[in-house]
């Protein structure tokens, strides 16, 4: 059973490894590395490159597991940006300062024809790319998106907090969006509930986040949708 | 138009025509005080904004040149430019980020020799990009500021440039940093609450319809990135003052001078009221003593205390009511003489009138001693009522036309005496008759018979008007007093607490045969008027039902009298 303290959280059993969820865990997340975390999952690149620097961390990638769509609503001035490998490469290296590819096709997105969908009534006008504010990957690529569609298109970026966001992608009130998703999902039709039938959906990069690990640690292996698990010694 | 109304449209002409003289000058003198300090103001901020200018084009050219001085030495930079593998182009990418952030400027980009991109500090992911003609552009205009638009993936920016380069591994870096204006402008310190500054470029969004005014402009190129076609034009700091401070200035002055003006209006039609019917008033009451005055009424008063003109004016009327009067006294004296005749013939007609009977009964008498002496005496019981009336009528007749004899005599009178004397005949009245004459008055010149017939009708008509009051009075006051061409008068005052009259009754009371009493002649107030015009004096009358009346003798003394 959990045992829940000031601190944070233990999980325990009696023949099995513990792992203990020390808290606040939002503050520097090099704090944590140097307070004697034995594991962080992360995509910051900056954490990474602390934990690579630390002789008795050792990090290794996660599978990809993050998509970032490009969505627009039918009928809206289409961006022709992020159509080829190349260009999708070229954010992936240059856009982003985390671990990203090219994207890949994601399985379930063509699978979920039969998944009930809301449908967005009117194409939007206004010329701004939205994203979901805090999410840096997502912001690096409107931004590049932007420079790329030049002045002519008057195309800005804009921040919106997650609720608003959800809600305008439902209603399509921008003119694109940029969206992650799973990579992988059991069901797909989860995901596609908040996704408007009828938006073109085009997967721009893949991203996955990075395992730094004390050495010495107990073994750890990998679930199929990147989750971390610990295993018996 | 009345002389009173003329007198009051000029009395608000005269006070108008200065308050608005008044307050158009203030206007316009405020405005002309308010348009000078403004400028001044305007002025001292124009050359505040232009000092602060140029000390933010050296604070920018410092901070390229410390960043120009700093790249130099960045050997991972240096290798970024030379070798092209990811792990450096993430260094060049983020680069300008981080530069910008720790040089306080809110725009850096760096760029190669043919304008590339390479790294940008306020639009990171804008690597790449072509934009020639920002460095050169700017380095033609390398010591002065540049106004630019450019772009962030959320806004656009506004920024006040400058460019500086660098020379890596042989090749161009061009550093194009700024400050964004209107972050500048806004902490640029300000002259007043009232002078704004702003920013006006080509393709700027209208400015709100403020009622403002523009003084003073400072002029800087201006490049727009955002434009299809990329060329230097002008921008304008523009220094400006709004203008609600003097309205609203004007609004007050102009509310407060519609009150100034309309409580001078008040006023004014208040004074000029009463200056006007001020002004009038003597004239109106002289117009109206005037028309009173005829052959007959020449007792008008024109006595006032006034020095000015309208004093001199009613003792010019006062001297020439005196003249007519002594003139009406001569023509009735000759009216008298002639009357003397008429009267003579109604006296022997009357006379004969009242002698017919008694002729008529001695006729009978003396028939009846002749033929039948026996019954004389009861003949002459039957006739002696007819006697005795024919009598009374006679006595009567004699008493009235004693009272209409018009034989003066002007010669020294002691008023005091006369009254004395009257006051003697009145006979026992319990003290209800009282008298205050004064000490060593002069004496007047005329018919003492005449004073005493005069003063016997006034004490009478006194005390048969107090004689149903218990409580009633009658007194008799003499005094010397100012005429009103300054000659000395006595004033002879009889006032009673009686009944009084009414002006209807005041109005008729000196006309002959007009009586209030039972068995009143109508005479009494009559021959009074008549004799006091004769003795060329002057009587008034002060009289309230209820309360009493007042009557007023006035006499000219008598070395007067004599010297005039």
């Amino acid at each position: 059973m959990p045992t829940v303290g000031p601190s944070g959280i233990i999980l325990s059993a009696a023949e099995r490894p513990v792992i203990e969820l020390k808290f606040p865990l939002n503050g520097d997340a090099r704090d944590a590395l140097d307070r004697g975390a034995d594991l962080i999952v992360t995509r910051d690149p900056a954490l990474i490159d602390y934990g690579s620097g630390r002789p008795s961390f050792q990090s290794f990638p996660l599978p990809w597991n993050r998509t970032y769509l490009l969505l627009q609503p039918a009928g809206a001035q289409p961006i022709a940006i992020g159509k080829t490998e190349e260009e999708r490469r070229s954010l992936a290296q240059d856009a982003v300062q985390v671990e990203a590819r090219a994207a890949e096709p994601v399985d379930w997105l063509g699978s979920g024809a039969e998944c009930p969908r809301p449908a967005v009534a009117t194409p939007s006008l206004s010329p701004r790319l939205a994203y979901v504010a805090g999410d840096e990957v997502a912001q690096a690529l409107a931004g590049r998106l932007v420079a790329l569609a030049g002045p002519g298109l008057s195309l800005r970026a804009i921040g919106l907090e997650p609720a608003a966001f959800d809600t305008s992608l439902r209603q399509g009130t921008e003119l694109a969006y940029i969206h992650a998703v799973p990579r992988r999902s059991l069901d797909p039709c989860t995901e596609l509930a908040g996704l408007p039938s009828g938006m073109t959906m085009l997967p721009l990069i893949d991203t996955r986040p990075r395992a730094i690990v004390r050495k010495g640690s107990p073994p750890l292996t990998v679930d199929w949708d990147g989750a971390v698990r610990v295993i018996r010694p | 138009m009345s002389f009173r109304t003329r007198l009051f449209l000029a009395i608000l002409v005269a006070v108008l025509l200065p308050l608005a003289a008044l307050t158009l000058g203030v206007r316009r003198e405020m405005d002309r005080r308010l348009t000078r300090e403004y400028e001044a103001g305007v002025t001292a901020a124009a050359s505040a904004l232009e000092a602060s200018l140029a000390r933010e084009s050296a604070n920018v050219a410092a901070r390229l040149r410390a960043l120009v001085s700093e790249l130099g030495g960045d050997n991972r930079f240096r290798l970024a430019i030379v070798q092209n593998d990811p792990a450096s182009r993430h260094y060049l990418l983020n680069y300008a980020e981080g530069a910008m952030r720790l040089s306080g400027l809110a725009l850096l980009q760096l760029q190669d020799s043919t304008g590339r991109i390479l790294s940008s500090g306020h639009f990171r992911n804008q690597f790449d990009q072509l934009q020639p003609e920002l460095p050169r552009i700017l380095s033609g205009l390398a010591d002065s500021l540049v106004l630019v638009r450019t772009r962030t993936p959320d806004t656009t920016l506004l920024a006040l440039t400058r460019i500086d380069s660098v020379r890596l591994a042989g090749r161009r870096v061009s550093l194009v940093g700024g400050i964004e204006a209107r972050r500048w402008l806004q902490a640029t310190p300000q002259l007043g609450g009232d002078i704004a500054t702003g920013i006006v470029y080509p393709g700027a969004p209208p400015q709100p319809a403020a009622a403002e005014r523009v003084i003073r402009e400072v002029q800087l190129p201006f490049l727009d990135l955002l434009h299809p076609a990329v060329r230097i034009d002008t921008a304008r700091l523009q220094v400006t003052q709004t203008l609600e401070t003097v309205n609203a200035l004007r609004r007050d002055v102009t509310r407060w001078v519609l009150v100034a003006l309309a409580l001078t209006l008040a006023a004014a039609v208040l004074c000029a009221a009463w200056l006007s019917s001020r002004i009038s008033r003597p004239l109106r009451e002289l117009s109206e003593k005037t028309a009173a005055i005829d052959l007959d009424r020449l007792d008008q008063s024109f006595e006032t205390g006034r020095t000015d003109e309208f004093g001199a004016l009613s003792r010019l009327l006062g001297a020439m009511t005196d003249r007519l009067r002594a003139s009406s006294a001569r023509l009735r004296e000759a009216e008298r003489r002639v009357a003397v005749g008429d009267l003579a013939r109604q006296v022997n007609h009357d006379i004969k009138n009242g002698l017919v009977p008694i002729r008529n009964v001695l006729r009978h008498l003396a028939q009846v001693a002749t033929e039948s002496p026996d019954s004389l005496p009861g003949i002459f019981a039957a006739r002696r009522a007819t006697l005795e009336s024919s009598v009374e009528y006679l006595d009567t007749l004699a008493r009235n036309y004693d009272r209409l004899s018009p034989g003066a005599e002007r010669r020294h009178c002691e008023i005091n005496g006369i009254v004395a004397e009257v006051l003697r005949n009145t006979g026992p009245q319990d003290g209800r008759v009282r008298a205050q004459l004064a000490d060593a008055l002069p004496s007047v010149l005329g018919d003492g018979l005449m004073i005493r017939r005069v003063l016997e009708n006034l004490v009478g008509n006194a005390l048969d008007s107090v004689a149903a009051r218990p409580e009633g009075s009658v007194t008799v006051v003499t005094e010397p007093v100012a005429g009103s061409t300054g000659a000395d008068r006595i004033r002879i005052t009889v006032a009673d607490t009686g009944a009084g009259m009414t002006g209807e009754q005041l109005e008729r009371a000196f006309d002959d045969f007009y009586t209030t009493k039972t068995g009143g002649t109508g005479l009494g107030l009559s021959i009074v008027r008549r004799l006091i015009l004769d003795l060329n004096g002057t009587l008034k009358v002060e009289t309230e039902p209820g309360v009493g009346t007042r009557v007023m003798v006035e006499l000219p003394v008598a070395q007067q009298e004599a010297a005039g």
